[in-house]
C-alpha cells in the first residue's frame, strides 16, 4: 500500500510542471496574505467589539446577527475569532522567525567553523532536544509567568536547536562542494562564502521547515494558552478561547468549534503553503 | 627558466579512526614559468591533496610552498587573496564547481571584483575570456545546469585564466567529460599554453593526454614521488616497477 502511494507520489511529482507549482504557490500565498491582512486589520473589520460583555445575550447559538454565536459573557464569537487570529498568527510568525534566524545562524556558524566551538554548541542543542519539548516549554512559561510573549520565548528556547541541526548538516554537505572551493580561490572571504555561496544553497529546506512549522507552532502556542500559560484572559487567542469553552462543549459547542475551526483551517493553509514551497524550490521540477 | 613554484618536503597526514595515513609524504618539486608539469599516479596517491595544499584549501602538516621565492603557507585574509591572483585551479567536476544559484558570468567575474576591478570592466574582460575559451556571450547569463559539462568546463577554465594567473592547476579537468569533449578541452589548453606564459600543473590519470601536453612528468605512489622525467622517457623507459605497472594498465 505504502509502495503504491509512493509510486503515485513519484508519478504526480513527475507530472507537476514549474508553471502549475507556481500557480499553486501564488494561490496559497494569496490566501495566506489575505489571512494576514484580515488579522492585521482585525480591529477595523470586527462586526462587534470582541471585548464588550453583554450577559443578556450570553451563549446564543449562531444566528444572522452573531454568525458564530456568543460566548458566556455575551461576546460575539466571530469578532473574537478574528481578533484572536491576530494574536495567534502573529505570535506564531514571530516565533518561527526568531527560531529560524537564530537557529540557522548558529547552525551555519557551527557547520562552517567546526572544531571545539561546534562540538560544544551542538552538545548544548542536544540537551535541548533531549527534553520533551512541551514539558520544557511549560516549565519555562511557568517560571516566566503567563502572557503570550512569555509563551513565545518559552517555545523559542526549545525549538531553535532543530534549525541549527538542520542548517549545520546542510552546511556540512555543501561546504565541501567544489563551488565553495572555487569561491575561496576567487578571493572571497568567509562572510561572502557563507552568505553568497552557502546560505542560498541551503535556504530551501530551512524555508520549507519554517513554513511547515508555522502551523505546528500555532498549535503549540494554542496548547500553552489552553493550559493557561499563554495568552491571558480577556485577550482573544484561539487556544485560550477553546480552553474557556471546553466545559460548554455539549451545551454551546460553537464556543469551542469556532476557534477550533479557525486553528484547523489556518494550520492546514500554512502546511499546504509549506508543501508548495518545497515543490517550488525543488530544482528537478521544470 | 625561472622557478614559479617550489614545493619543499611537503607532508600531509589524515587520521582515519585510530590510524593516521600519510596522504602526502615528503614531496618536493618545482614548476618553472611556461612549463607544463604533469602529475600522475593511481587513485588515492595524494595528487588532489597536493593541489589543495598549494591552493590553501588544506594546510600542510610540514614543509613549505614558495611562489616566486615567497612562502605561501599559513597566509591569512588579504595576503592569501593576493596569492589567488597568481594561482588558479580548474576542478574535476565542472557543473559542481559553479554555484547553482549564480549565473556563469557572475561566477567568472567574482575573482576580478574581489581583486578590485570595476563591474563593467570585469564584465568586458569576462566576455573576452569566454570567447577565448570558445563560448559565446550568451553563456554568461546561463546557469550551470543549463549548459553541458564540456561547456561548463570551458567556463571554469575562463574563470581560472581571467585573472591572468602565473600557475594554473588542473585537477583531472577532463576526466568527467566524454572522449570527444575531452579532446576539445585539451585542444583549448594547448592553445592557451602556446598563447600565454602560464605554467601548468596537470593532475591526470590519462597518460596519453599527459604525453600530448606535458613537458615534464612526476609519478606519485602512496604519497611519494617515485619518478620524474619527460613523458617520453618515462613512458618508454620506466625505471620503477610501479611506473611500469601504471603504464601497462593503460596501454
Ligand atoms: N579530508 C580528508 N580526510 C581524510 N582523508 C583524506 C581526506 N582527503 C584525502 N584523504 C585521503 O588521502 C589520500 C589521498 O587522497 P587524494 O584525494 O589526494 O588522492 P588522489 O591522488 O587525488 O586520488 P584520485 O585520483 O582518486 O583523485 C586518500 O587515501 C584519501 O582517502
Ligand atoms: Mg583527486
Amino acid at each position: 500500500m505504502e509502495l503504491i502511494l509512493k509510486k503515485i507520489e513519484v508519478f504526480q511529482s513527475q507530472k507537476k510542471t514549474r508553471k502549475q507549482v507556481q500557480i499553486k504557490l501564488y494561490f496559497f500565498l494569496a490566501l495566506v496574505l489575505m489571512l494576514l491582512l484580515v488579522s492585521a486589520c482585525a480591529a477595523i473589520i470586527v462586526p462587534y467589539d470582541p471585548y464588550a460583555q453583554d450577559l443578556s445575550i450570553a451563549l446564543q447559538a449562531p444566528s444572522s446577527e452573531h454568525l458564530m454565536g456568543t460566548d458566556r459573557y455575551g461576546r460575539d464569537m466571530l469578532s473574537r475569532v478574528i481578533m484572536g487570529g491576530q494574536t495567534t498568527i502573529f505570535s506564531a510568525l514571530l516565533l518561527v522567525m526568531i527560531i529560524t534566524v537564530f537557529g540557522t545562524l548558529v547552525g551555519v556558524f557551527c557547520g562552517y567553523s567546526g572544531g571545539k566551538t561546534d562540538a560544544f554548541i551542538m552538545r548544548v542543542s542536544d540537551v535541548f532536544l533531549a527534553f520533551p519539548g512541551m514539558v520544557f516549554a511549560i516549565a519555562v512559561a511557568g517560571v516566566l509567568g503567563g502572557g503570550i510573549i512569555n509563551a513565545v520565548v518559552a517555545l523559542a528556547c526549545i525549538s531553535w536547536p532543530k534549525y541549527s541541526r538542520l542548517a549545520r548538516s546542510q552546511v556540512l554537505s555543501v561546504k565541501s562542494m567544489p563551488y565553495v572551493s572555487a569561491a575561496k580561490l576567487s578571493g572571497s572571504g568567509p562572510g561572502k562564502v557563507v552568505f553568497k555561496h552557502i546560505l542560498p544553497n541551503i535556504v530551501g529546506p530551512i524555508l520549507v521547515t519554517a513554513t511547515l512549522d508555522i502551523g505546528t507552532m500555532m498549535m503549540e502556542l494554542a496548547g500553552l494558552s489552553f493550559l493557561g500559560l499563554g495568552a491571558m484572559p480577556p485577550i482573544a487567542e484561539w487556544g485560550s478561547m477553546m480552553s474557556n469553552g471546553r466545559s460548554m462543549l455539549q451545551t454551546a459547542p460553537w464556543v469551542i468549534l469556532a476557534p477550533g475551526l479557525a486553528i484547523f483551517v489556518t494550520v492546514m493553509l500554512f502546511n499546504l503553503l509549506g508543501d508548495t514551497v518545497r515543490d517550488a524550490l525543488d530544482p528537478k521540477i521544470k | 627558466m625561472s622557478k614559479i613554484l617550489e614545493v619543499r618536503q611537503l607532508v600531509k597526514e589524515f587520521s582515519k579512526g585510530s590510524k593516521t595515513i600519510r596522504a602526502v609524504d615528503d614531496v618536493s618539486f618545482d614548476v618553472c614559468s611556461g612549463e607544463c608539469l604533469g602529475l600522475v599516479g593511481e587513485s588515492g596517491s595524494g595528487k588532489s591533496t597536493i593541489a589543495k595544499m598549494i591552493t590553501a584549501l588544506e594546510s600542510p602538516d610540514a614543509g613549505g610552498i614558495f611562489l616566486d621565492g615567497k612562502g605561501i603557507t599559513g597566509l591569512k585574509g588579504r595576503e592569501q587573496r593576493a596569492v589567488y591572483k597568481d594561482i588558479q585551479m580548474v576542478f574535476q567536476t565542472p557543473t559542481d564547481s559553479f554555484n547553482p544559484r549564480l549565473k556563469l558570468g557572475d561566477g567568472i567575474m567574482e575573482g576580478m571584483i574581489n581583486h578590485g576591478i570595476s563591474r563593467p570592466e570585469a564584465r568586458k574582460k569576462m566576455l573576452e575570456t569566454l570567447k577565448i575559451c570558445g563560448l559565446s556571450q550568451e553563456y554568461a547569463d546561463r546557469y550551470p545546469h543549463q549548459v553541458s559539462g564540456g561547456e561548463c568546463q570551458r567556463a571554469s577554465i575562463a574563470r581560472a585564466i581571467v585573472v591572468n594567473p602565473k600557475l594554473l592547476i588542473c585537477d583531472e579537468a577532463t576526466s568527467a567529460l566524454d572522449v570527444t569533449v575531452q579532446a576539445q578541452i585539451v585542444e583549448l589548453m594547448r592553445q592557451l599554453k602556446s598563447e600565454n606564459h602560464m605554467a601548468y600543473l596537470m593532475i591526470c590519470h590519462d597518460l596519453a593526454l599527459v604525453q600530448q601536453l606535458c613537458d615534464r612528468l612526476l609519478v606519485m605512489y602512496q604519497g611519494k614521488i617515485v619518478e620524474t622525467g619527460t613523458p617520453d622517457e618515462i613512458i618508454m623507459h620506466p625505471r620503477e616497477d610501479y611506473t611500469k605497472r601504471l603504464i601497462d594498465s593503460v596501454f
